[in-house]
C-alpha cells in the first residue's frame, strides 16, 4: 500500500523512456538526439521526496488507503499545536482559569428594543368585540376568586372563633410564639386605605 | 369562609410560587382549587351569569333575542362570561409565566370548578378523624356547597345551539357563538366536544340506548362518593397521599376517598344492562359516568334563540 503510495511520485526513469521512444519510433534514429537525450535525463528529478515519505511509518499496520492518509494528516497537525506536557495540566488550568466578558458597550441613547411581535387571540377579540363585558368579567373574577392572602385571613378569623383543636396553627400551641408576618403581608403594598379582601 | 388549613394553603402557595404577581387573576383561580375556595367562587360566577340583565345577543345570530340586550352591548357574538373568563385566564397565565394555556369555555369550568373537589390535599389522620370539616363542603355559615351544584358543565350556546340535533350548534351557522368563529387553535377542544355532549345526545347515547340500564339514579341522582379513579381505594395513579414531614421515607398522610363528597362526576359507574341484555351481556369498563347521564348537568344557554 505504502509502496504504491510512493510510486504516485515517481515517473519512469530516463531509460525506460528511452526504451519507450524507441519502441515508438523503431530503429529510425540511430542515434538519439542529444536534446533529446537531455530531456530523457532531466525528467522525474524534482520528485516531492517530502510527500513521498510523509507516511512512511503507516506501511506496518493494517490500516486501509483512508485510514492512513487521515492518521497521518492528523499526526503532522499536531505538530502545529503548542508543545504542552499532556494533560496534568488540565487541572490546573481549570483551577487558574479566569473567565473574561466582552466589554459591552452601553449606549444610553440607543433606541428600546422593538416590541414582541402582537398575538391576535381570542383576548384581543372578545376585548373589541364586548369591551364592557370583559371589564366586568374580570371584575368578577377578582371579587369570587380573593387572594390567598386573603383567603388565608379569613380562614384565621373563622378559626379563632370556632378553634380548630388539632392545628397547631391556630389552635394555640404556638400561641405563646410571635408570628412572624406572612409572606402575603410582607408583599403587600403599604398605605392602602381599603382592604384589599374586599374590594 | 371556611377553615383554611395549613396543608391546602402551602399546596395552594406552592403551586403559583412561580407566578411573577401571587395575586394575579390566574394565580388567585390557581390557588383557590387548592384552597377549596373554588367551591364558593364558582357558585358565585353560576348564579352571576344566571342573571338575564347582563347576558347579551350577539348579531350574528338572525334570529332576535326574546329578551333586550344592556345599553352599551353591540357585540356580533353572544356574551359568555366563561369565554371570557376563559380568555382572561389565559391571557393572565400567559403574562405570568410565558406559557399559553389553552383557551376552552368547558376546560376552564372543569378544571377550575369541576376536578378540585376530588384533589384535595392529604392531612393528618388524626386530623380529619377529629374533624372532618377540613374535608367539608360547608361555608362560614355552614351553607353546603357540593359540587353537583354548579357542575359539570355539559353544554353552552345559543338557544338553537342546543337545539340543534346534528351537531349541538357547531360550525359557520351558529357564528353568534364565538368559539365557532375563533381560530382553529381556540377553543379547540369546545369543538370537538360539543357534537359528542350536545343535549341530543344525552337521548341517543343513553336514555334511548339499550346497552346499559338508565336508572333512576343516573337521571336525577347525585354524583357517586369519591374520586374519579376507577381503581380500588388506596391504589392507582390518583390516590392522593403525602409524607407530613419532607424527609419521611414513607406516606404517613392519604385523603380518604368517603370524605371527598358527591364528587366522582367522571367515574363510570355502571347500574346493570339494559332491556333484554344479559347481565354479563354488556361491557362494564364502559359504563357511562354522572356527567354522561345526569339530567342534573349544567347547560349555560347564552341567548335565547
Amino acid at each position: 500500500m505504502v509502496i504504491g503510495y510512493k510510486e504516485l511520485f515517481e515517473g519512469p526513469s530516463s531509460s525506460e523512456l528511452q526504451a519507450q521512444f524507441n519502441q515508438i519510433v523503431g530503429d529510425s534514429f540511430d542515434a538519439i538526439d542529444p536534446s533529446m537525450q537531455a530531456l530523457f535525463d532531466g525528467a522525474n528529478q524534482n520528485v516531492n521526496t517530502a510527500a513521498q515519505n510523509i507516511c512512511s511509518d503507516l506501511g506496518k499496520g493494517s490500516l486501509s488507503l483512508d485510514q492512513a492518509i487521515l492518521a497521518c494528516l492528523f499526526h503532522h497537525i499536531e505538530n502545529f499545536c503548542p508543545k504542552a506536557d499532556a494533560d496534568e495540566d488540565l487541572p490546573t488550568f481549570l483551577k487558574t482559569l479566569r473567565w473574561k466578558l466582552d466589554d459591552v458597550v452601553f449606549d444610553w441613547g440607543a433606541a428600546p428594543p422593538p416590541p414582541p411581535p402582537v398575538i391576535h387571540g381570542p383576548y384581543e377579540d372578545l376585548l373589541a368585540s364586548d369591551p364592557e363585558g370583559m371589564e366586568i368579567a374580570r371584575e368578577k373574577l377578582m371579587e369570587f376568586w380573593p387572594q390567598l392572602s386573603c383567603a388565608r385571613a379569613a380562614s384565621n378569623q373563622h378559626a379563632r372563633s370556632t378553634p380548630n383543636p388539632h392545628d397547631p396553627l391556630v389552635a394555640g400551641t404556638l400561641r405563646s410564639r410571635p408570628r412572624a408576618p406572612t409572606w402575603a403581608a410582607t408583599a403587600r403594598p403599604t398605605g392602602l386605605d381599603t382592604d384589599p379582601c374586599t374590594t | 369562609m371556611y377553615y383554611v388549613n395549613r396543608y391546602s394553603m402551602s399546596t395552594a402557595y406552592l403551586a403559583t410560587a412561580h407566578f411573577k404577581d401571587q395575586d394575579a387573576l390566574s394565580a388567585r383561580i390557581i390557588q383557590a382549587r387548592f384552597t377549596g375556595h373554588f367551591r364558593f367562587a364558582c357558585q358565585a360566577f353560576l348564579e352571576f351569569m344566571s342573571d338575564p340583565t347582563t347576558a347579551g345577543a350577539g348579531s350574528n345570530n338572525p334570529e332576535l333575542s326574546a329578551f333586550p340586550n344592556p345599553d352599551d352591548f353591540a357585540s356580533p357574538y353572544d356574551r359568555n362570561w366563561v369565554a371570557m373568563a376563559s380568555a382572561l385566564f389565559s391571557e393572565s397565565y400567559f403574562k405570568e409565566t410565558g406559557h399559553i394555556y389553552e383557551t376552552s369555555v368547558h376546560m376552564f369550568w372543569q378544571e377550575n370548578c369541576e376536578e378540585p373537589a376530588v384533589h384535595r390535599s392529604a392531612m393528618p389522620t388524626n386530623l380529619w378523624q377529629m374533624d372532618a370539616q377540613v374535608y367539608g363542603e360547608e361555608d362560614l355559615f355552614s351553607h353546603s356547597v357540593p359540587v353537583h351544584n354548579f357542575a359539570p358543565l355539559r353544554a353552552f350556546g345559543s338557544l338553537r345551539q342546543l337545539r340543534n340535533l346534528a351537531s349541538g350548534g357547531n360550525g359557520n351557522n351558529f357564528n353568534e357563538d364565538y368559539t365557532n368563529v375563533a381560530a382553529q387553535a381556540d377553543f379547540q377542544h369546545d369543538k370537538s366536544h360539543r357534537p359528542r355532549y350536545s343535549l341530543h345526545s344525552l337521548y341517543r347515547e343513553h336514555m334511548c340506548n339499550p346497552t346499559f340500564k338508565y336508572s333512576i339514579n343516573d337521571a336525577i341522582g347525585n354524583p357517586p362518593v369519591g374520586s374519579n379513579s376507577v381503581y380500588g381505594f388506596g391504589t392507582g395513579p390518583n390516590f392522593i397521599r403525602d409524607a407530613s414531614q419532607a424527609k419521611l421515607p414513607r406516606y404517613d398522610m392519604y385523603v380518604p376517598n368517603g370524605m371527598l363528597g358527591a364528587s366522582a362526576t367522571r367515574r363510570p359507574h355502571h347500574e346493570g344492562c339494559g332491556l333484554g341484555i344479559e347481565s354479563a351481556g354488556c361491557d362494564t369498563t364502559l359504563a357511562p359516568s354522572y356527567y354522561d347521564t345526569s339530567l342534573w348537568s349544567w347547560a349555560y344557554v347564552t341567548s335565547s334563540q
